[in-house]
């Protein structure tokens, strides 16, 4: 075998990973930025958040350093999102960046008060509104787990 | 397997070493085109196995392809870096091990030049190596094995050529070493 033959099999390896790169993402599942998975017992569920009956959520919240930000968002109650499921008595809210902050279950009982909303670029936000230093403020939430 | 002096044990040693950093040190770069092409890997393994060919190629011994994998397998254990493979890691270091020995045992028997002879020695073993992943834990099939098997090859033709160039400049070294001992590793 000779280098010219060598030149020819990695131009040749080249186009036909091309094209099977496309063939590979045209038949990726698109999946949207709103959604969101359920977790529980094994069992996953994808919700999209995007696409479910989204109410106004106006509230101030303040951080641990003192300072408050308003939030004008669309969202919906962690309650009315959960109501299906039951036997759970915790809530691990998981990030994209593997941050988590954990919920009780009777926390969700407070009215108006856990929400998931849409946040920056439409992904979802966990907002806990009666927190004092906002510890709980998930942004670009990735699963809930139910335990 | 003949007896390998100290200095070439030594060399295979560094060896070893350089392949883990090198696929340490690739692998944030390769993840983002082997995320964008959704395909586990197939990059990094080739630069860690760079290293491999040039030293199995210098030492030119059946069964140096195959303690170096060991001799890896055991410090990407030690480093906690066994990966997705878990207990069955060695195998994902053995068999490119393998492969390569047969390389240097089956190609050195034609007058095919070496440089070639070292860039297909690399996309086979790399190739290899990409499989045994997919047996033991992806489980691809498809399209998406094909471009597996195919990212794979290119990283391994890219890295067989600087294997080539490095086995061509170190020579030398081990020539002198070589002809004292006339002619025996």
């Amino acid at each position: 075998m000779k280098k010219k033959t060598l030149i020819i099999i990695l131009a040749a390896l080249v186009v036909i990973a091309t094209v099977l790169a496309i063939i590979v993402s045209k038949n990726q599942p698109s999946k949207s930025v709103s959604e969101v998975i359920i977790m529980q017992g094994g069992k996953e569920t994808k919700v999209d958040l995007g696409k479910l009956q989204l109410t106004d959520v106006k509230a101030t919240v303040t951080r641990a350093n003192g300072k408050t930000i308003e939030i004008d968002s669309k969202g919906i109650e962690l309650k009315d999102l959960l109501a299906e499921y039951r036997g759970f008595t915790t809530i691990t809210v998981n990030a994209e960046d593997n941050y988590s902050a954990e919920l009780k279950a009777d926390e969700l009982q407070t009215e108006k008060n856990v929400y998931l909303i849409l946040g920056e670029e439409n992904k979802p936000r966990l907002m806990v509104l009666s927190d004092s230093n906002a510890k709980r403020d998930v942004k670009n939430v990735l699963s809930l787990e139910l335990k | 397997m003949k007896r390998i002096s100290l200095k070439y044990l030594i060399f295979m040693a560094v060896c070893c070493d350089l392949g883990i950093i090198a696929k340490k040190l690739i692998s944030p770069a390769a993840n983002v085109i082997t995320d964008n092409l959704h395909i586990p890997g197939g990059i990094g393994t080739s630069f860690s196995l760079l290293f491999l060919v040039t030293a199995a190629f210098i030492v030119k011994k059946f069964g140096a392809g195959m303690l170096m994998g060991l001799v890896q397998s055991g410090i990407a254990f030690l480093l906690g870096s066994a990966g997705s493979m878990g207990a069955l890691a060695p195998l994902g270091y053995l068999i490119p091990g393998l492969v390569i020995d047969l390389c240097v045992l089956l190609l050195g028997r034609t007058k095919t030049p070496e440089d070639v002879q070292i860039v297909v020695c690399c996309a086979l073993a790399s190739v290899a190596a990409g499989l045994t992943a997919n047996v033991i834990v992806f489980g691809l099939v498809g399209p998406v094995l094909a471009l597996y098997c195919c990212v794979a090859c290119i990283s391994g033709i890219i890295c067989g050529s600087v294997a080539a160039f490095l086995c061509k400049r170190l020579r030398p070294l081990f020539a002198k070493d070589r002809q004292k001992k006339g002619g025996e590793a």
